[in-house]
């Protein structure tokens, strides 16, 4: 009846094909601020590795309702990182990006999530300046006695 | 713009939300499936967008199906209700784990916090969840309809050093005795005589292991008779039931001190 | 050939070849002081210089195949160039095709000599052509067995189909107007036609984004960061699939004079993505210019073109029919500038010499029922650099939608033909190619020397010719280009894991650039002993005669 499982895997055959379905897929994807300059109809998202072209247009078009013309992907390899002591190398998954595009006309512009707060940062300014005077009040009182931990008080 | 979070969370250090739905609140019967889902997603973590189409899917679903009321249709009725239902709570946290994903990524992006990490491990409890009920219901269903379970058949098999093991069975579009590169994949070493060496080994280990476990076990009792003469035996007998109370309870090591001091 | 160590080159390139040979006494004083120009010191101007100064050289060379060839001479391996093929155009690429080409697009409704003088003489000889035409297009579509055609291929796609009947039916109608109308069109007589030529062009465009890749390195470099999204050249090879084209031996009138291009009624999209994130890709090979013909044939002006219109099956249904129409425009911008520029480049005009006088083509897109009409005015070749925005010329283009010939064919009889159809092929063929009055056809070839064939000195002559068509032969270099391993990447590149390791690839090594290697950086080809000349015994490798 339906394929159930944490990976889904296509059945090689099924009686009066082709009626791929899946229910409950298991797959994601995320819309990610665009790598390339490229024109507002084009929108980039990293998607399941499993994931085909033809997958990602069902995804999108039946439960996003988003209207895809069409999709370009291509696995990208996961970044390397050394480790700074013991030299060895790691490397991050590998990722299946897709390049889909909308309609001409549509635009999309990736939103500023983090809009400037200047509030925010007028007060984080504020306990900087604080902790500031503070760690220069502890230096004016315990210069005359170096070397002595500062909880210690006489 | 379903790929992004309420405009009221974007740079926020906190974003509150509930618990993940337990697999006993999505095993509950379908009317009261439709209330309560409606009401937890509105209550809870997730945000329901529309919660009509609950409502909607199941409508359609009996709709489509009360032409005959016999038991098989009842089943169906039930199953084609909670599959849409499922599929479109299933939607809602796809769309949902989607979301974070994407939040989760722009700020790391961006080099900033991303509030309450712990959203994307509830929808995924969740969604585990959902499977796990969605599981039981296809279960029930094919054991009604064909007396199998329906789950992907797994059977026990030799593996390289003729250990066995549980092996998930597939489909394959050649027969296995022609497939030859299947046959190299799986191939066996289990009837050579090196494996046959290292079974016997292997098995002498897992004896011993054992007997020293039943060694272990029983000097402990041994010690315990010795320090508290007053043991309840019968209780002993019931914890360590491998043990031979009557064999040991004369033994030279369950004697305390207590008997010899004169 | 295996002779060439990277090493050496770099030893050889350290000495320098200039001599400076000490002046007289009454040289060195003049009456009047007279100073060298003072010239702008920056990276950009002195670039600019050095562009400028090969663009010069390009313009001085004597032949046509010198010029061809010298455009390939800064790179061994060829350029890195977006590929442009007729039969594949992605969504939505229009406006990156006008911008490629610089082309104004328009009606050809009403075009003087379309709408004027051709449309009467194809009005009389409509019903003259029109029964031949009915019943080849009866012939090929009703009675002609497709069978032997795709035999070999088990499954017939629609694609292919379509290009074989189009093509047919191209070659029925060819050999049907070239016979009723030689006779009121004597240029007819004397024009060639060729059936599936190798049209091949190549170009470079200015105003392109850079890369991503470009960027993110422009960023790294402390003097380029400000000019990290300066835009950038890119260099552009079309590979053409004409089904048949006409040629002869004097060009096309002109439709519009050349300075009315340049009224500001007439614009250009600008696009200034980088091609590749519309659906382009690229790949580093020798450019080609080859109109269909080698440099020399007499014949050396185009009159018209087929196209292919099968890849319009393999568009995607959710692209829509507005795009449909504008991959057809895309396509014949393409095609005719395609052919065009390697016109101009036998008449010794470059991507980076400009035109003294527009050329004209027309051409034709059809699977036999669907036709579209375009004329196409090449006034401008130079794209290069700040080109793109400032060069005041632009290239005109006059289209048609497509249009059907005929609505079906019953009873053996053709329903609802078209006369329009018909009619706007009848025009393109009795427009007559004329001689250019007062303008000379090669200002920049040689006067004696305008081909290869003309060099009196015979050993340059055989190796140039040697050289040139194996360069033409698109066969990659007998080294191919090195490979850098994606373990090597990770572990050498990324990560110095390996320090202990000798340093012999050329990413390991300084001033060792494969990619940048120039065309005659190489060991000549060696002489055995037994074959020197015996006055030159002491000569170890034969001479080059590189432009």
């Amino acid at each position: 009846m339906w394929e159930t499982g944490s990976f889904f895997r296509y059945l090689l055959y099924q009686r009066g094909n082709p009626q791929q379905r899946i229910f409950l897929p298991n797959f994601w994807l995320k819309l990610v601020r665009p790598e390339h300059k490229q024109p507002p109809n084009i929108v980039q998202f990293i998607v399941s590795l499993q994931m085909t072209k033809y997958d990602i247009r069902n995804y999108l078009e039946k439960i996003y309702k988003i209207p895809v013309v069409d999709i370009r992907t291509v696995v990208a390899m996961g970044k390397t990182k050394q480790d700074e002591l013991k030299g060895y190398v790691t490397k991050e998954d590998d990722c299946k990006v897709a390049f889909v595009t909308l309609p001409r006309g549509q635009e999309f512009e990736f939103p500023d999530l983090f809009p400037k707060d200047d509030k925010k940062l007028e007060s984080d300014a504020k306990t900087l300046e604080e902790t500031k005077k503070n760690y220069r009040q502890f230096l004016e009182k315990t210069k005359k006695r170096p070397g002595m931990p500062g909880w210690y008080s006489y | 713009m379903e790929f992004f979070d309420d405009k009221k969370n974007w740079g926020q250090s906190e974003v509150k939300v509930g618990r993940s739905w337990k697999p006993d609140e999505l095993r509950i019967k379908k009317r009261a499936l439709n209330y309560k889902v409606g009401g937890l997603v509105t209550c809870g973590n997730l945000k329901l967008r529309d919660r009509f189409p609950v409502l909607l899917y199941y409508k359609f679903a009996v709709k489509q199906f009360d032409f005959t009321i016999s038991t098989e249709a009842i089943s169906v009725i039930l199953l084609v209700t909670l599959l849409f239902m499922f599929m479109f709570v299933r939607f809602v946290l796809l769309k949902e784990r989607n979301m974070l994903l994407t939040m989760e990524h722009e700020c790391k992006e961006q080099a900033e916090l991303f509030p309450n990490p712990e959203r994307i491990d509830k929808v995924e409890e969740s969604m585990n969840n959902l499977e796990t009920v969605v599981r039981e219901r296809n279960e029930a269903y094919f054991k009604l309809e064909t007396g199998q379970t329906g789950e992907r058949p797994v059977c026990m098999r030799k593996g390289a050093v003729g250990l066995m093991y549980k092996h998930r069975m597939a489909e394959h579009t050649i027969p296995r005795s022609m497939n030859k590169k299947w046959q190299q994949n799986y191939k066996s070493y289990g009837h050579t005589r090196d494996a046959r060496q290292f079974l016997k080994l292997y098995r002498e280990k897992l004896f011993l292991e054992k007997r020293r476990a039943r060694n272990r076990e029983r000097n402990h009792v041994m010690g315990l008779m010795k320090r508290f003469p007053n043991l309840d035996l019968e209780a002993v007998k019931q914890q360590f039931p491998s043990v031979d109370i009557e064999k040991i309870r004369y033994h030279k090591k369950t004697r305390g001190h207590h008997e010899n001091i004169c | 050939m295996g002779r060439f160590r990277w090493q050496r080159m770099s030893i050889a390139l350290r000495k320098s070849t200039i001599r400076i040979r000490p002046l007289k006494y009454e040289q060195e004083y003049t009456e009047t002081p007279q100073y060298p120009p003072i010239l702008d010191t920056s990276y950009e101007a002195r670039k600019r210089r050095m562009d400028e100064q090969w663009h010069e050289k390009l313009k001085a060379l004597k032949t046509v195949e010198e010029k061809l060839f010298e455009i390939n001479m800064p790179r061994y391996y060829g350029w890195k160039c977006i590929m442009l093929s007729e039969d594949s155009i992605p969504y939505n690429s229009l406006s990156f095709a006008q911008h490629v080409t610089r082309t104004h697009l328009g009606e050809i409704k009403n075009l003087s000599p379309y709408s004027t003088d051709l449309e009467e003489e194809s009005n009389r000889l409509l019903e003259h052509v029109k029964p031949w035409i009915e019943e080849a297009l009866i012939f090929e579509f009703k009675y002609r067995s497709r069978k032997h055609e795709y035999l070999n291929n088990e499954e017939v796609l629609v694609d292919k189909l379509d290009n074989i009947i189009g093509s047919s039916i191209v070659q029925q109608v060819n050999r049907i107007l070239l016979g009723n109308l030689s006779t009121k069109a004597p240029h007819l007589l004397k024009c060639q036609v060729d059936t599936d030529p190798r049209v091949e062009s190549f170009w470079c465009v200015g105003g392109m984004n850079p890369h991503t890749f470009l960027r993110r390195q422009r960023e790294k470099v402390p003097w380029l960061k400000d000019a990290a999204d300066e835009p950038i050249n890119r260099w552009f090879q079309y590979l053409g699939a004409p089904m048949m084209h006409l040629r002869h031996e004097l060009p096309l009138p002109a439709v519009l004079q050349m300075r009315e291009s340049e009224s500001p009624a007439v614009d250009v999209p600008f696009f200034r993505y980088d091609p590749k994130v519309i659906g382009f890709h690229d790949a580093r090979q020798l450019g080609t210019n080859i109109p269909g013909f080698w440099p020399g044939d007499a014949c050396e002006f185009g009159l018209l073109s087929y196209h292919h219109r099968g890849h319009m099956h393999r568009r995607l249904l959710q692209y829509g029919e507005e795009d449909r129409a504008e991959a057809l425009h895309a396509q014949a911008i393409f095609a005719s500038y395609g052919w065009l520029l390697p016109q101009a480049c036998y008449q010794g005009f470059s991507t980076f010499n400009d035109m003294t006088y527009p050329l004209v083509t027309q051409t034709v897109i059809t699977n036999g029922k669907l036709w579209s009409f375009y004329v196409y005015q090449l006034n401008t070749t130079l794209l290069h650099a700040d080109h793109t925005s400032k060069n005041p010329r632009h290239n005109l283009c006059w289209g048609t939608p497509e249009l059907k010939l005929f609505e079906a064919i019953e009873d053996g009889k053709v329903i609802g033909f078209n006369d329009d159809v018909l009619k706007y092929l009848l025009k393109f063929y009795l427009n007559a190619p004329k001689v250019r009055e007062g303008v000379e056809m090669k200002p920049y070839l040689g006067d004696m020397e305008k081909h290869i064939a003309d060099i009196s000195e015979d050993k340059r002559r055989e190796w140039l010719e040697a050289e040139f068509k194996h360069m033409y032969s698109r066969r990659p270099r007998h080294i191919l280009p090195y490979e850098i391993y994606q373990w090597e990447r990770i572990y050498k590149i990324r990560h110095q894991t390996r320090p202990f390791e000798a340093r012999r690839r050329p990413f390991e090594l300084q001033n060792v650039r494969p990619h940048m290697r120039r065309y005659d950086e190489h060991v000549p080809r060696y002489i055995p002993k037994k074959f020197r000349d015996v006055n030159k015994y002491k000569q170890k490798f034969e001479d080059t005669y590189y432009p």
